[in-house]
């Protein structure tokens, strides 16, 4: 059977599925919320009626913040979670419908089962970052204006999506990994959830506890790799070696796994 | 030809042989039987087929394919409908076929709306198969089953929660497609009386084994009509028997006594009269009706009794 078959198969159950539309509301709303929050507490800046800390690093001004939004604000829509969660779907309904049991049934290929999904749910991981971006763009436009966007700017914003983008296509291998191992819509989301938490908490006891090449390595964790998409000026090149590094070595062990978990495990 | 061998097959589940070495043939153009009590192995057996559970041990072929990236391309002509029903709930009938077609690489929009009609579906209905109710799923898991014109088609409990008339529909259009498109179907069903109305051949499992395979004939033969004899001296009865039934098909000898004797035009007062000159005492006679679904029951062990619960 020809791998377009599969591609075209996945194709069409992703475009019958109702959170691909779902998600994308989600990201917006996320996205207008952080917005309309800014600028509520632009507008009570001016006033004086915030106290602005002079070591905050979010800059409080109209001008900038655009820009600054504009870089970070598609890392902070949740974009993870919610590629969690419609990984899960993709991958779990498919069990639990014994849809996946009917494709193996009539000769389906599992390795090439699974590399069509994945290649599905990583365009999506690309069609919603590239959307979170495009959004970004335009609500900093709406409501501060994009102002100094310089022509290296330019480059770091597409620096900014290219990372974002194969970050969370690395993000999901891990928990379309998850989904294959445990193969149930609850338990899948759960056990990625606990494997957010889990990163986040091997991040930060690495900023407590340790400090230079051994606090690079606990950053080592795809959600934490984000926050570099955000940056503009030059990367280090540790920073540099990790964002090739890092997502690629996920991918590829996530993948292994998830391959040889659906390969040779029955399906019910 | 073959259509399905199977070679020892076996599956354990932890250390449960829920598959014990099953040596199984299938002829191409046959309606084959799979009967067994609850928990015998029968839908393991059809999952293993089906190659959604991998064999501990032994193997199988289908039309004599036997090297791996065959079987793959052998599996493309079964159709399958294993365990439940299985559909995606948010895809609507048509949806569902479609989504099947296109996973086989076919495009063909007039035979999947034509295959709907055939289970009685209407091709063109919005409803989700979510609210579609266990008959409906079923029809639709059967039509699924027939995308992409299987050779072989393999169903457990088709007829799974249908009605008597859609059990007809199915049944005449399982025995069209077997004797006008030559599909070899293997089916298992808890529904003797409906399988024999079409089986060609049985297999029995008990345990996870195949205790017997037997051909429609022979069991039609097995279940002619007979006078039931119940004797108090077996031993005495069987010389009686060998003598005035030369042919050893005319009787069989059961537990409890018993005889069943297959001769129709003999009367009853005929044979009272020549066990009673041989000096055995007949303590039942009765005539009965021939049973292919008592025949087959007796095969797997026979009915469980409820004298302790009353």
């Amino acid at each position: 059977m020809k791998f377009s078959n599969y591609l075209k198969t996945d194709f069409y159950k992703l475009k019958k599925s109702n959170w691909l539309w779902l998600m994308p509301i989600i990201i917006f709303g996320i996205m207008l919320l952080l917005y309309v929050l800014f600028l509520a507490l632009v507008i009570l800046a001016k006033k004086g009626n915030v106290e602005v800390d002079p070591t905050n690093t979010i800059p409080l001004d109209g001008d900038i913040l655009g820009k600054y939004l504009m870089f970070t604000a598609p890392s902070e829509s949740n974009l993870p979670i919610i590629l969690m969660v419609a990984s899960a779907i993709f991958v779990c309904t498919e069990f639990k419908s014994g849809m996946t049991k009917i494709r193996i049934s009539r000769g389906a290929n599992r390795v090439n089962m699974f590399f069509s999904k994945f290649i599905v749910m990583a365009g999506v991981a690309a069609v919603y970052t590239v959307g979170a971006y495009v959004l970004s763009t335009l609500f900093s436009a709406i409501f501060f204006g994009i102002k100094g966007f310089s022509a290296q700017d330019v480059g770091y914003f597409f620096r900014g999506i290219a990372i974002t983008l194969y970050v969370n296509i690395s993000i999901v291998s891990i928990y379309m990994m998850v989904a294959y191992l445990i193969r149930n819509l609850g338990g899948s989301i759960g056990a990625c959830i606990g494997v957010y938490i889990l990163g986040g908490v091997i991040t930060s006891a690495g900023a407590l506890f340790t400090e230079g090449v051994a606090r690079e390595i606990f950053n080592c964790i795809p959600s934490g790799l984000l926050t570099l998409a955000g940056s503009t000026g030059e990367l280090s090149s540790a920073n540099t070696i990790e964002i090739i590094l890092v997502p690629f070595v996920f991918i590829l062990l996530c993948n292994i796994i998830s391959v040889f978990t659906f390969r040779d495990r029955d399906v019910k | 030809m073959n259509a399905i061998t199977t070679n020892k097959l076996t599956k354990v589940y932890k250390d449960t042989k829920v598959v014990d070495e099953v040596s199984l043939t299938i002829y191409k153009g046959d309606i084959y039987g799979l009967i067994g009590n609850n928990g015998a192995g029968k839908t393991t057996l059809l999952r293993m087929l089906t190659g959604v559970a991998k064999p501990t041990s032994g193997s199988f072929t289908i039309y004599d394919d036997e090297l791996e990236m065959q079987h793959e391309e052998a599996l493309k002509r079964i159709g399958s409908l294993i365990d439940f029903p299985s559909y995606d709930p948010s895809m609507t009938a048509y949806e569902n076929m479609k989504f099947v077609a296109l996973s086989l690489g076919i495009d063909n929009d007039e035979r999947l709306k034509k295959l709907l009609q055939c289970v009685s579906l209407d091709p063109d209905d919005k409803k989700k198969t979510k609210n579609f109710s266990l008959g409906m799923k079923q029809r639709l898991a059967i039509a699924m089953a027939l995308v992409g014109n299987p050779k072989i088609l393999i169903l457990d409990e088709p007829v799974n929660g249908m009605d008597p008339t859609g059990i007809f529909e199915i049944r005449e259009l399982l025995m069209d497609l077997n004797t006008k498109c030559g599909v070899t179907i293997l089916i298992s069903s808890h529904l003797l009386a409906e399988l024999t109305k079409m089986a060609t051949c049985y297999g029995i499992m008990s345990n996870g084994k195949l205790v017997r395979e037997i051909r429609g004939e022979e069991l039609n033969e097995m279940s002619r009509p007979f006078i039931k004899v119940v004797v108090d001296d077996i031993k005495k009865a069987v010389p009686i028997l060998a003598q005035t039934f030369v042919n050893g098909n005319d009787f069989q000898i059961l537990p409890g006594n018993t005889i069943h004797i297959f001769k129709e035009d003999e009367t009853i007062s005929y044979i009272e009269d020549t066990f009673n000159m041989g000096g055995v005492k007949v303590t039942e006679v009765a005539k009965c009706e021939g049973n292919l679904e008592e025949q087959l029951i007796s095969m797997l062990g026979g009915p469980k009794s409820h004298d302790e619960i009353f």
